[in-house]
């Protein structure tokens, strides 16, 4: 595929003419992701129905409805916003932004299930100080 | 920007380039309007010093409630806060004494003032805005319109805010945190919640944050893809440097305060329960919410940016400094390479520090000791930064003009600030000293002697370059003493007060706890005294600023300081378009004391000297100058 | 002096400025939505009710999906016409995408409708009713009449004449055989005739917004006039001065204590008002406060919720036996629930819950699922022509009235039902802006991008690019949206 944002084929691509049989090539692959997304839609729909792994927290179906969500996404990322024939800048911010995205999630969750036991001697301590 | 600005240099451009440039445009489209990133450096740099002024008078109300609890307001403050008009005091201290509500406002509104409408604004957005396209030699910001967007998003933010002192129930009251449940709750029964200064607190923070990101769009494109011939990384002058990392800390850490902007402000005026728990009573009465939410999530995601903010607020300071240290001790920038890294380690690592603030929730042990981690991880950097600044001095042939006093007291300010930061890293000792005045103390030394010194400093250093006249030196040491002196006798006192355990938020400044801290009580007057002389102490620099800018005599030099980064390359001021000459860089960016040469300095934009040659280096490819059409 | 790169891309970074700007503003979107999501994981894994599963109605959001899908490649084909030089076809691309966009913001507007319609109520015991408002009476309003005094706090800064908008009648052309929407027994009474009161001194005074700031203004002067007292005795060094009656001059020129509130009496019919729970501080038989601290005297009318069931959800009922459902809905419906209780256990053992849920439901029975065994919902419809008795009824499908005293919580399915549901709303809603806006972005370029074509097209395939590249990020925070709201 060529590169439309490099400066060389910026350049090339100005001479059209001889382009059009390429463009025909990303048309289809456009409509071949397209039909992607919706067949992955479909999957997804199933996915939430399906009886997989747990029953009672459908962390299974959660798990399988995100993992095809991460896939449909990849596709449109790569190819539909053309990160695939990006520059490296491009993926340099958003390598720290995805970073940035984990570590917020993950460490507010982490400090979530973290808590300081409750320490049962607390009170009776407290109650033989307040009731002398 | 038509190539008519291109021609005008030619003849005449050191003098008067404001009048004598595109004359097409109207008054309004040149200093209201504007898209030129100088005009919105300056309408920055306006708006941030008021703001700054505003926050400043907000506190010495609050230090005269400190000091003297209960009694009645001397006349100068009660004329200081006349600038609210006559409604305001009427109701919210009717017999002159500052009521606990209105020290609650002030608190609230001093920290969120002076953070997001001041210290920012003038030290990023001002700075940043003038400095940084002059620095990387570009002819303004990528997107100008979008600059100029953001500056007038910025205005309403803090119109909102300032206008949120007037609803009927006053501005916010929760501190500039503004934890929840307090701000969702506080007024939950007055009867339009949106016109409540808590939610407009949220709504002005919300067009806050959106200025902030199109201006760190606007930021990282410039240096990024508007830098001069030859500007290549390692030649980019430190401050730019650090303004990228900003925009990108800007860039990456708002948009979860504006989320949690929105979820407070749904909470506010939709009922919802995002950071409400089940069963919250408030007031003695059940909250009519569904509950289920919880508080931390709030804490979290204000300090997942607040952390970072921290940086956002003294990154400008250290970058001023690393400027204005090099051009008057005539020595390169110490270091330059490991200020780079360190301030990009910095900006990394200031994302994974952010619950350190939040030790007293109940975190465990694994995940504080994470943090805790991470936080003395983070002084690293900042270490270096700092160091690598005094390292500069060392053998230098130090010039101690007025921007220089400055940034010398820069170095020990932030350092003590920083030091004094060390043991609030650690778990243990965080939990005794949390909300005492030890954390006053210590974050203030970091942004007040800290930041807003330096800041004085840049307004000094680059004065002339924007107005092309230069402030008062004699002014500016009545300035810089009293300010230095005060400024230590306020927060020092702070540290003592705070190991004693005196709560941050006390209106009365904790007489109403005479058997504790009656032994350290005295301090509350030094302190306030030494706040209202700090008063005094800046109307020079009011009188300079003004006097200089309407009488102040032209200077002749374009470059005044011998300084060597290309913001000086200019005419003074910079016209429309900035630069003459084709802005090059052909070598790095402090070059001072540089072999081959009879100046002490070799500016950036220089042409290649002899010895540079015989080391191999080529001259760029340069477009010949545009020719004098004095057609137009 | 002209920009450099705003079309051609830097030879180094090997990027336009437009479009290293839109990456770096998605990076920003990333994290916005980022912190949104941290939030609904945060809130999920965190709640401590159950969280809502299956609720949203698959089929909206589902279309929504494939409708924003084509629209990314509708967007992505645009740009290739540009590319290939084809306008007409760019042009046609292009008005799909934004027709997308309208169809996507038309279902939202649809499924919100119908969230702000449907209710729940909360009982004392944790049981919960599902439902509609019953539209005969009072709904959800507190019914409040004989309002023959006012009361207005003259401290309260935002005391106003806000009451008088609570006006109501009796609506005489009320039929209580009637199921048709604005069929109601009383009805607001929108910008009604003056009111006319007698204040405490015996004046009769039409009610208006300027006399009650001259009350305000009259307190407040009164107050300042004492308190300058004493700062002019502070100023002049006196310590311990003690604040002096607020007074006022009444009728005839005497000073007298000013009152902090004000009661008017009212002249001619008594008032009726017709008042959300919310809008109150508290209330009782024989007095409303509102927020701002304005009370009424008068008759509470009814303050019963008067309500139409279709659900019944007793997962958290202190005792299901026992529930307090049981006393509006009579020992007929307790009994089909239990029955059908025991059939969907014993069908949960024996089948594949996932897949049946739909089934589990008596046929009969319309409605969508609502994935628990606990739950069992049934007919929604309002058909008894008879009922116009608001007494407790014991027949499913009649109105019943809920006892506020009964009630825990209680709200319409908005952000304030609970925490799913306001997560649901704020990022949905926030992405619904993100269309609306991202739309209009793309109508400006395609209804005035021809001059852009004949003079710089590079540009417009740049612009459309860039557009492009933010509409497919709006698609693609939707793939993730849909899974986590609707499906899992």
């Amino acid at each position: 595929m060529a590169d439309h944002a490099s400066p060389s084929t910026a350049a090339h691509s100005d001479a059209h003419g001889h382009d059009d049989h390429d463009w025909n090539a990303h048309i289809k692959t456009y409509m071949k992701v397209g039909a992607i997304l919706f067949g992955g839609t479909v999957l997804t729909v199933a996915a939430a129905f399906l009886p997989i792994f747990d029953l009672h927290h459908r962390a299974g179906n959660l798990t399988l409805g995100l993992l095809i969500a991460t896939v449909k996404c990849t596709f449109v990322a790569l190819i539909f916003m053309h990160l695939k024939n990006e520059k490296k800048l491009i993926y340099k911010f958003l390598l720290f932004t995805v970073i940035f995205f984990g570590v917020m999630l993950f460490l507010i969750l982490s400090a979530q299930h973290d808590p300081i036991p409750l320490d049962p001697t607390h009170n009776m301590v407290h109650h033989t100080i307040t009731h002398p | 920007m038509s190539s008519a600005a291109h021609a005008d240099h030619s003849d005449h451009s050191h003098d008067h380039g404001h009048d004598d440039h595109h004359h097409e445009l109207s008054f309004w489209r040149k200093y209201v309007f504007s898209t030129d990133h100088k005009v919105i450096g300056a309408q920055y740099g306006f708006f941030g010093l008021v703001f700054l002024a505003i926050g400043f008078i907000l506190m010495l109300a609050m230090r005269w409630s400190i000091a003297h609890p209960g009694e009645i307001m001397p006349v100068w403050i009660r004329t200081l806060l006349g600038m609210f008009g006559p409604g305001f005091m009427e109701h919210w201290a009717p017999d002159g004494v500052m009521a606990g509500e209105l020290y609650n406002m002030f608190g609230a509104m001093h920290g969120t003032i002076m953070v997001f409408f001041g210290v920012v604004p003038l030290g990023v957005a001002a700075f940043g805005n003038f400095v940084m396209p002059l620095q990387v030699g570009a002819v303004d910001m990528a997107f100008p319109r979008l600059n100029m967007w953001s500056f007038w998003l910025f205005l309403v933010s803090g119109i909102l805010m300032f206008g949120s002192f007037f609803v009927p129930e006053g501005a916010a009251q929760s501190g500039w945190t503004n934890y929840s449940p307090l701000a969702s709750t506080v007024g939950a029964h007055s009867p339009n919640q949106w016109v409540h200064g808590q939610t407009i607190w949220l709504i002005a923070m919300v067009f806050n944050i959106s200025a902030s990101l199109l201006g760190a769009v606007n930021f990282i494109t410039t240096v990024m893809n508007l830098r001069a011939k030859g500007m290549t990384w390692m030649r980019i002058p430190f401050f730019s440097w650090a303004m990228m990392v900003i925009a990108f800390l800007l860039l990456l850490a708002f948009p979860p305060l504006e989320v949690a902007a929105l979820l407070q402000l749904s909470d506010r005026v939709f009922g919802s329960s995002f950071y409400l728990p089940t069963g919250l009573y408030v007031n003695g009465a059940h909250m009519d919410v569904s509950g289920g939410g919880s508080p931390l999530l709030y804490q979290h995601l204000f300090w997942f940016l607040a952390h970072p903010e921290v940086y956002v607020l003294i990154l400008p300071g250290i970058a001023i400094c690393a400027e204005i240290i090099p051009a008057n001790t005539r020595r390169p920038l110490w270091g330059y390479k490991s200020m780079v890294g360190g301030v990009l380690v910095l900006g990394f690592l200031s994302f994974i520090v952010w619950a350190h603030h939040m030790y007293m929730t109940g975190m465990g042990q694994s995940i504080s000791t994470f943090f805790q981690f991470t936080t003395v991880m983070i002084s690293v950097p900042s270490v270096i930064l700092l160091t690598c600044l005094m390292i500069s001095l060392w053998g230098g042939s130090i010039r101690f003009t007025v921007p220089m006093l400055w940034a010398v007291a820069f170095i020990p300010m932030f350092g003590f600030g920083g030091l004094t930061g060390l043991p609030l890293a650690f778990n243990m000792i965080d939990l005794y000293l949390h909300d005492t005045y030890y954390v006053i103390g210590h974050f203030h030394y970091v942004v007040a002697p800290g930041t807003i010194f330096a800041m004085f400093g840049g307004i000094y250093h680059w004065f002339p370059k924007m107005t092309g006249k230069q402030l008062n030196p004699i002014l500016g040491h009545l300035h810089f003493w009293p300010s230095l002196i005060c400024m230590n006798l306020i927060f020092f006192p702070m540290m003592i007060q705070g190991m004693a355990g005196f709560h941050r938020r006390w209106y009365n400044g904790g007489s109403a706890f005479p058997n504790t801290t009656g032994e350290y009580l005295w301090m509350n007057g030094l302190m306030s005294n030494a706040a209202f002389i700090m008063a005094a102490a800046q109307l020079p620099f009011v009188i300079n600023f003004f006097y200089t800018i309407f009488l102040g005599k032209k200077i002749k030099d374009d470059n005044p300081w011998h300084a060597t980064t290309l913001e000086w390359a200019t005419p003074t001021p910079p016209p429309h378009g900035n630069f003459i000459i084709e802005p090059i860089a052909n070598r790095g960016p402090y070059e001072y004391a540089a072999l081959g040469t009879t100046e002490d300095y070799l500016p950036q934009w220089a042409p290649l000297t002899d010895h540079e040659r015989a080391n191999g280096a080529v001259d760029l490819p340069v477009k010949p100058p545009a020719a004098p059409s004095h057609a137009h | 002096m002209e920009i450099p790169y705003t079309v051609k891309p830097r030879p180094d970074t090997g990027l336009a400025n437009p479009k290293l700007g839109i990456w770096l503003f998605l990076a920003s979107e990333v994290m916005l939505f980022g912190g949104l999501f941290s939030a609904y994981i945060f809130l999920r894994v965190g709640a401590d009710f159950e969280w809502p599963f299956h609720d949203l109605i698959v089929w909206p959001g589902l279309t929504n999906t494939f409708v924003l899908i084509a629209s990314s490649v509708t967007v992505v084909m645009a740009w290739v016409s540009l590319k290939m030089k084809k306008y007409g076809r760019y042009k046609m691309y292009m008005s799909i995408t934004i027709l997308c966009a309208m169809i996507f913001m038309g279902l939202k507007s649809y499924e919100y409708a119908g969230k702000f319609k449907h209710y729940g109520v909360t009982l004392k015991d944790g049981s919960i009713l599902e439902g509609h408002l019953g539209h005969h009476a009072q709904g959800d309003k507190i019914v409040f009449g004989e309002v023959k005094a006012l009361t207005f706090s003259l401290t309260n800064r935002s005391a106003d004449l806000r009451v008088l908008d609570f006006r109501a009648e009796k609506n005489p052309a009320f039929d209580p055989h009637s199921t048709a929407e604005g069929n109601h027994l009383y009805h607001p009474v929108h910008g009604g005739p003056p009111v006319k009161v007698r204040t405490p001194e015996g004046d009769e005074v039409e009610l208006t917004a300027s006399w009650l700031k001259a009350q305000h203004k009259a307190y407040a002067e009164a107050k300042e006039a004492s308190y300058k007292f004493v700062r002019d005795k502070m100023d002049a060094g006196e310590k311990d001065v003690k604040l002096p009656e607020i007074q006022v001059k009444n009728k005839q020129g005497l000073l007298v204590k000013a009152e902090p509130s004000i009661t008017v009496e009212i002249v001619g019919e008594p008032l009726l008002l017709l008042v959300d729970e919310r809008d109150l501080l508290s209330y009782d038989k024989n007095t409303l406060t509102f927020r701002e601290e304005t009370k009424a005297g008068g008759r509470l009318v009814t303050d019963a919720i008067e309500f139409i069931p279709d659900c019944i959800d007793l997962r958290r009922a202190e005792n299901m036996e026992q529930s307090l459902a049981w006393k509006y809905l009579g020992e007929d419906m307790r009994q089909k629930f239990f029955t059908s209780r025991e059939a969907s256990i014993k069908d949960l053992t024996e089948r594949k819950p996932w897949l049946f849920k739909h089934e589990k439901i008596d046929p009969a029975d319309r409605g969508k699922s609502h994935g628990d065994e606990d739950v069992k919902r049934y007919s929604d419809r309002y058909n008894d022509e008879d009922d116009h008795d608001w007494a407790h009824s014991v027949e499913h499908d009649k109105v019943i009235n809920i006892d506020r005293a009964d009630k825990r919580f209680f709200a319409n399915f908005t952000p304030r039902y609970n925490n799913f549901y306001a997560i649901y709303f704020v990022m949905t809603g926030l992405h619904g802006l993100h269309v609306i806006g991202g739309a209009l972005v793309l109508a400006w370029f395609l209804f005035t991008g021809r001059k852009m074509y004949e003079t710089n097209p590079e540009q417009l395939e740049n612009r459309i690019e860039v557009g492009g590249l933010f509409w497919h990020f709006v698609d693609l925070v939707w793939i993730f949206l849909f899974p986590l709201y609707y499906l899992m």
